[in-house]
């Protein structure tokens, strides 16, 4: 707007000096602090007004992941070195010289399990000092599971806990204000799981992958009245979820913990109980064990996502036999898709090429979401694809999809099958009148 | 279509959905809606015009692309790109950071606010204090034996690069 007349712009007001001092002093704490703690405390040393500055910080981040770090590392001393000695007293430290209350904490490391009892002693210090305001709680241990007594932190916003075996704090009553539950290979007793699932009633994000729990399999309920993202990993530790209620549910993520063949059976139940409880989602990823489990046994005939416009579906490893009547079974299961994206991955060599062929020339009626709704699809081709299962799905889609306005097709592996997928496709029946194909590189480039 | 001008007396002509991206302005236009219209100017009296001109191309480009597509599942390109995008635009002298910040914070802008921090924040990280001391033109008066000793021993721990 108005560049030509930016040379007669009014010059800028004549003293240059030091601007960033003269800011008010929230906005400079609030520069402060998206700063890793020691570079906030580093400040100090740059004038005697600042010295005192970082003392003001609402909140304590140490991170040995920043990535400015990890260019400073030798490969030696990068692999699983755990928390030096005095590491822990110096955060102690600066936690304790902090002046105002602490409102964001997170400790990332490669914490050994004996060092359990020095971190404990920091959350018993952090409650001290931030007590019933701290509103973030993020701690990562990279190496092993550490042992915590989580403090009760009434006003929690945030939760965050990494390989942790967890225990909740006497008297508890529930993070009333949660809203963000991330969980990764968290240890915790179905009890304390259950209540703390059950107490949050305003969680809005969770995310739970890699859980772990030490007795019997675990049966999840999830009812989140305010839940609206959902990243779910399903592992051996988990016998059935369910969601019983989330009605604002949005986006959806579920995803099998990578397993051999013969233990994925037993998972099909949970993972049907799980879909047929987010009928209400408008964005789904799916991983292809999911799919696999979904066979047409016990997809329910007339279940249907009725909001769905978005789908992403990864598709690789696995015997494919049922997948494709799966496929069409889903789809038909999404009146209003508009969005598919599909990932491939690495296919399976004992492929049945003939079973390849036959279903070139793949014409579908009935599935509404082709007739009316599919407008997108992209095709990611993450390896090889020796059998070009990746173009019979490219034609199905240009033979059937009515309204198709875009199909993109990346290769993300290797360019290797991008000429003779699109001479194929040249040739192919295209179905709906500005349909447009592009492909493209790693980068996202046209190719 | 409302009328911004900067404390030089230079017009901005912006669209009301636009401009909206700023909720002190948004609430202005809420206070004062229904009427005439030579109410819908605004005066932004704490900033000079080189501002209004980066903060409306910060509004246009984000205008373009809401926030719920960037947020949404299927888009990580895009979102990759505004970052991008963004990571230009806030590639620039520190003084118009400055001027950045205040101005999103006077006309309660959260995204530009944050982004504009993060970037000084960027600056000031990895850097000697006297490096930083030429970029920000922060004074130093400290003594000569503050600067030797009192203040790297008071926390030696954050100057070396160790594992913390």
């Amino acid at each position: 707007m108005n560049h030509d007349n930016s040379a007669a712009l009014q010059p800028m007001e004549d003293e240059d000096g030091d601007r960033i001092s003269s800011l008010p002093l929230e906005i400079i704490i609030s520069i402060l602090c998206c700063l890793d703690i020691r570079y906030a405390v580093r400040t100090s040393a740059l004038a005697r007004s600042w010295r005192h500055h970082w003392k003001l910080l609402p909140c304590l981040c140490v991170d040995r992941f920043l990535p400015e770090l990890q260019d400073a590392l030798t490969p030696d001393n990068c692999s699983l070195c755990p928390v030096g000695l005095g590491w822990m007293n110096k955060v102690h430290h600066v936690l304790s010289s902090l002046q105002g209350p602490v409102l964001v904490f997170k400790l990332s490391h490669y914490f050994r399990s004996y060092q359990s009892p020095k971190l404990q002693s920091l959350l018993d210090l952090l409650l001290e000092r931030a007590g019933v305001q701290l509103q973030s709680l993020c701690l990562f241990s990279h190496l092993e599971p550490v042992f915590v007594h989580l403090p009760f932190f009434h006003s929690l916003k945030v939760l965050q806990l990494h390989a942790c075996n967890v225990i909740l704090p006497t008297g508890f009553s529930g993070f009333k204000r949660l809203i963000t539950l991330d969980f990764e290979k968290v240890y915790i007793s179905h009890d304390d799981f259950h209540f703390l699932i059950r107490t949050s009633n305003n969680l809005t994000t969770f995310r739970n992958l890699g859980f772990v729990t030490a007795n019997l399999p675990l049966s999840v309920n999830l009812s989140c009245p305010l839940l609206r993202h959902l990243h779910f990993e399903i592992s051996e530790s988990i016998e059935k979820v369910s969601v019983v209620s989330a009605p604002c549910l949005e986006e959806a993520h579920i995803c099998i913990k990578k397993l051999t063949g013969s233990q994925s059976e037993k998972f099909a139940s949970v993972t049907l109980g799980l879909l047929t409880s987010v009928a209400n989602v408008s964005s789904l990823k799916l991983d292809c064990h999911v799919l696999q489990s979904l066979s047409l046994v016990t997809l329910p005939f007339n279940f249907t996502f009725p909001r769905l416009r978005c789908l992403k579906l990864f598709w690789g490893i696995t015997t494919m036999d049922l997948l494709y009547d799966t496929f069409l079974r889903l789809l038909r299961s999404m009146p209003f898709l508009e969005k598919l994206h599909l990932v491939i991955g690495l296919w399976p060599t004992n492929w049945n090429r003939n079973k390849t062929r036959e279903l070139i020339g793949w014409k579908q009626e009935g599935l509404p979401c082709l007739d009316q709704s599919l407008k997108r699809v992209t095709i990611s081709i993450h390896a090889c694809d020796p059998f070009m299962t990746s173009i019979t799905v490219a034609k199905f889609f240009l033979l059937n999809a009515k309204v198709l306005k875009l199909m993109k097709v990346q290769y993300l592996y290797q360019l290797y099958g991008a000429s003779a997928m699109s001479k194929e496709l040249h040739g192919a029946d295209v179905t709906s009148s500005d349909a447009i194909v592009v492909f493209l590189d790693l980068m996202g480039n046209v190719i | 279509m409302i009328t911004l001008i900067s404390s030089d007396k230079r017009k901005f002509h912006v669209l009301e959905e636009v401009a909206n991206q700023s909720l002190t302005i948004r609430d202005v236009i809420e206070d004062r809606r229904g009427r005439r219209r030579a109410d819908r100017i605004i005066l932004v009296t704490n900033i000079n015009s080189k501002i209004p001109e980066k903060v409306i191309v910060y509004w246009l480009r984000h205008f373009l692309m809401p926030e719920e597509i960037a947020h949404a599942s299927m888009s990580h390109k895009k979102a990759e790109k505004l970052k991008k995008w963004e990571a230009k635009f806030f590639d620039t002298d520190i003084d118009t950071l400055n001027d950045l910040i205040l101005a999103a914070d006077s006309l309660d802008i959260p995204s530009l606010f944050d982004g504009a921090c993060e970037k000084v924040s960027d600056i000031l990280k990895n850097r000697s204090a006297e490096e930083v001391g030429e970029i920000s033109k922060i004074e130093n008066e400290f003594t000569h034996e503050e600067e030797e000793e009192e203040i790297p021993s008071e926390n030696a721990w954050v100057w070396r690069n160790e594992f913390a």
